[in-house]
């Protein structure tokens, strides 16, 4: 019900621009919650190396007077992974396209944490 | 404390109710080795340079503890407690930066040197044969049980500081080692 719930999230999201390429929500602690992903890449994977980024962005926020963690962007030149606090206790992660405006992306993807953090 | 890991553990390596009783049937020949065992374990963490930096200016209180460590080895009861202690123990070490290659060395060192030393009581007539056969494989056992018990209180431990430093829950750091 729930795991509907933050798939249907994440469906609307990724319609929501034809940048954004992928997304999931995972546990604080790098579990999956739930996933739009390629079937190439590996949940597992991408959950825990998720969780721990946001936490290293936060305390790395923290450490050099950045205040709060708002967002942890991750640049390659094939594109771009997103990383967000959904709530206290999940994140949502974003896979967009190199070409990507994120500007119009950071919106949906606040937008989407925000109904994520209601659902968890 | 994992009491299902100790279980597994005194399952594995054979250490009983039985052993723990001759170590202690024979305590009072056995903790009057303590203070030679603890001088020499000093001695060869002092003969080097690295180990020695953890000691200088301390080794009187540290073979004061070495040695009651030494006497509830040797006394038991080799218990809940006495397992705690172990851990405790590890816990210890890991906060003052003792390498885990220390602990483990010196352990090494004295589980040769105990069973040297038993031997040298058999010799002279102050164990029997089996007293000697029984104890010393009961404390080598238990030696192996304590160094289990310092190594994962040293594991957690360190796990806990990542955690700690990083901010990533345990959980985490879990499921970050098990992808692999
Ligand atoms: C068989 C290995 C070892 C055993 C059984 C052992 C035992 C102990 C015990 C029982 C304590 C007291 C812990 C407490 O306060 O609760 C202690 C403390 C200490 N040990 Fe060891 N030890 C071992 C190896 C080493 C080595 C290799 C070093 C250094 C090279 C070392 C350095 C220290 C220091 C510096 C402390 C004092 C910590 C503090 O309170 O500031 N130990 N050890």
């Amino acid at each position: 019900m729930r795991a509907d719930m933050l798939t249907s999230i994440l469906s609307e999201l990724n319609g929501s621009s034809a940048d954004i390429e992928a997304s999931a929500i995972v546990s604080t602690d790098g579990l999956m919650m739930a996933a739009l992903l390629p079937s190439s890449m590996d949940e597992d994977r991408v959950g825990a190396m998720s969780a721990a980024l946001l936490s290293l962005g936060d305390r790395t926020a923290k450490e050099l007077a950045r205040g709060g963690l708002e967002q942890v962007l991750i640049k390659g030149d094939k594109g771009y992974v997103l990383m967000t606090y959904a709530g206290d206790d999940a994140v949502l992660t974003v896979l967009a396209k190199s070409q990507a405006k994120l500007g119009l992306i950071f919106l949906d993807v606040k937008r989407a944490a925000e109904s994520v953090s209601k659902v968890i | 404390m994992n009491l299902d890991h100790i279980a597994l553990f005194k399952h594995v390596n054979g250490f009983t109710d039985a052993d723990s009783a001759a170590v202690q049937a024979v305590s009072s020949i056995l903790v009057t080795i303590a203070p030679q065992l603890t001088d020499e374990f000093y001695d060869q963490l002092v003969s080097h340079p690295e180990t020695n930096k953890h000691i200088e200016g301390r080794l009187d209180a540290l073979k004061a503890t070495h040695r009651q460590w030494m006497t509830e080895l040797f006394t038991g009861p080799h218990d809940e407690t006495f397992f705690a202690r172990q851990e405790i123990i590890g816990v210890v070490h890991v906060k003052v930066k003792i390498p885990p290659l220390f602990v483990s060395s010196s352990m090494s060192f004295l589980r040769h040197e105990v069973v040297h030393m038993l031997h040298a009581k058999a010799e002279s007539g102050e164990l029997t044969c089996e007293q000697f056969e029984a104890a010393s494989s009961a404390i080598l056992r238990l030696l192996d049980l304590c160094q289990m018990l310092i190594d994962t209180a040293y594991e957690a431990e360190r796990l806990r500081l990542l955690s700690e430093v990083t901010g990533m829950k345990l959980r985490l750091i879990e499921n970050l080692i098990a992808l692999n």
